[in-house]
């Protein structure tokens, strides 16, 4: 067996041997250029390193920013969606959002006309026809909320739940009490075309009993703030100052994600609602005003959350005031409406929720 | 007077230069096969001793003995050749061995001629062998065997341990036993 080490020595002795003259050892160019080429090396290492930690924190920050929600205001309302969706939708801006049907008066409106007129908050639903109006009785409005439960929740579902019922997935609309009324057989393929108002479960009564049927989601209707707080367990901040000398009524709906509140006091009526899209990978919804609105402004409540209100067009002087809020924090979208309240009382409820607890 | 004085610095000057080539003679050869080894590289390692002897030349410094001298000097050259492989460019790039300009210099050609065909290829296999090991390895495994420098010197030399030394050039042998083949005998 031969030994390594003479070997190795012996191998070693085959590299070619260096000399080198101490002139060049002394070469102080040659030194610093040395330098600076390792200088430069370790600059553009750093460089390139702090571009690479740049651009991935700026497009993680950009892609979350993609699943933030974004409200706006359009002529006949608010419009919302995650920001991907609605960039998207800006794009393709050629869609107008027109009600296709005349509104009708009388029971058939949902037009929030007259506290006298029992149908005009939202309207009762007087048969099939109505439309998806505020104030109902707790069993139509069971029925109801499950149209718009199953709005609701393909409105959530953009992305989860293609398969809408009424059509075009990506224009799931959420219902919300002021949608337009009419023929909602006839116009409910329609309507699935166009992103004109939360209505389409509700206008076809069959898609509408078919969700509820196939018990997708349930609804579940209280009558007192107290009941729904016993039995549900999830985030509804109210607002800590009293909307009227008396209130009146008291009504709260929960479907899914979604909930709304329902007060009746004095002779004012607010409504509030808000859904909670922190399960969905897009959203695209609407919430329409028959005959429009208009007078945009924007606020910032004390906890520094800015929220937009408009008014609806008044159709007669004699109508009451209805301004309309919308705010998104969060995953969470919230739209209240004040019937008869002034703009003041309007900001004071707003700045008395505590919309933190949407974070 | 002052042309004496100005004579008698110039001639100093000479000596220390000339001084200082022997040094560069004596060493330069170690340290570049020292380089070699580690950055498998003509340039780098050419680069390094360049280096080394500069930095030697600016420190000016005082050794205590002919053995500290090498040892300080064969351990700015490891440094140095860390320094290289440090940088992201050698990180990643596969720098193959020059094996054939670095083995076999015009020089020496007609002593290789002279020599065994047999021992030569033998020498090739081994030298491969030994530079396709882990730096670490490839360190004390060449300062052992072919600068014959005990286990405390390698540890002054490389800033190590001794059971860090010595584990490393079992696994060293372990490594060329299995590359080799067993053909060998690491006394």
């Amino acid at each position: 067996m031969d030994d390594f080490k003479s070997t190795y020595q012996s191998a070693m002795q085959d590299v070619k041997e260096f000399h080198i003259d101490v002139s060049n050892c002394m070469d102080e160019s040659r030194h610093r250029r040395r330098v600076v080429k390792r200088a430069q090396k370790a600059t553009a290492t750093a460089f390139s390193a702090m571009c690479v930690i740049f651009v991935c924190g700026f497009g993680s920050v950009k892609a979350a920013e993609y699943f933030q929600n974004v409200i706006r205001v359009n002529e006949w309302g608010f419009e919302s969606g995650d920001a991907f969706t609605m960039s998207k939708g800006e794009a393709a801006q050629s869609r107008s959002y027109v009600v296709e049907e005349a509104v009708e008066k009388e029971k058939e409106s949902p037009m929030l006309v007259s506290s006298q007129d029992e149908s005009f908050i939202a309207g009762e639903i007087a048969g099939e026809n109505a439309s998806a109006e505020m104030q109902m009785t707790a069993d139509e409005a069971n029925i109801e909320m499950a149209g718009v439960s199953g709005n609701s929740v393909t409105g959530n579902s953009a992305a989860d739940s293609p398969a809408s019922t009424v059509g075009d997935s990506e224009r799931c609309n959420s219902v919300t009490g002021n949608s337009v009324s009419g023929d909602r057989g006839a116009n409910a393929s329609s309507k699935a075309e166009k992103p004109v108002s939360g209505n389409m479960a509700q206008t076809d009564g069959t898609a509408k009993n078919q969700l509820w049927e196939n018990g997708e989601v349930p609804v579940y209707h209280y009558v007192t703030w107290e009941e729904f707080i016993r039995n549900e367990d999830i985030i509804f901040p109210q607002p800590s100052i009293s909307i009227g000398k008396k209130v009146v009524s008291t009504e709260v709906t929960v479907c899914g994600s979604w909930a709304m509140v329902r007060y009746e006091a004095d002779d004012k009526v607010l409504w509030m609602e808000r859904t909670d899209y922190s399960d969905t990978k897009g959203h695209e919804s609407s919430k329409i005003f028959p005959g429009g609105v208009t007078n945009e402004r924007e606020y910032t409540t004390s906890g520094v959350y800015t929220y937009k209100l408009v008014d609806s067009v008044k159709e007669k002087d004699s109508d009451k005031l209805q301004i309309h809020a919308a705010i998104t924090v969060g995953s969470y979208e919230v739209y209240i409406d004040f019937l008869g309240f002034t703009e003041s009382d309007a900001k004071k409820i707003m700045d008395n929720i505590d919309l933190k607890q949407y974070e | 007077m002052d042309k004496k004085k100005g004579d008698k610095l110039s001639v100093s000057k000479v000596a220390d230069t000339e001084a200082l080539q022997l040094k560069i003679n004596l060493y330069s050869d170690m340290l570049y096969k020292i380089a070699f080894l580690q950055l498998r590289n003509n340039q780098d390692a050419e680069d390094v001793v360049q280096e080394t002897f500069y930095q030697f030349i600016k420190t000016n410094k005082v050794f205590e003995s002919t053995e500290h001298e090498k040892a300080w000097l064969i351990k700015v050259t490891l440094n140095g050749c860390r320094k290289v492989w440090r940088s992201a460019w050698y990180r990643h790039t596969d720098v193959m061995p020059e094996k054939e300009s670095a083995l076999h210099s015009e020089e020496n050609s007609e002593s290789l001629m002279e020599r065994d065909a047999l021992q030569r290829e033998q020498n090739k296999e081994v030298l491969e062998a030994v530079i396709g090991l882990p730096r670490k390895y490839r360190e004390v495994i060449h300062l052992f065997y072919f600068q014959e420098m005990s286990i405390k010197e390698i540890c002054l030399v490389t800033e190590r341990k001794e059971s860090t030394v010595t584990s490393q050039l079992t696994r060293g042998r372990e490594l060329l036993r299995k590359n080799l083949k067993e053909e060998y005998q690491y006394g």
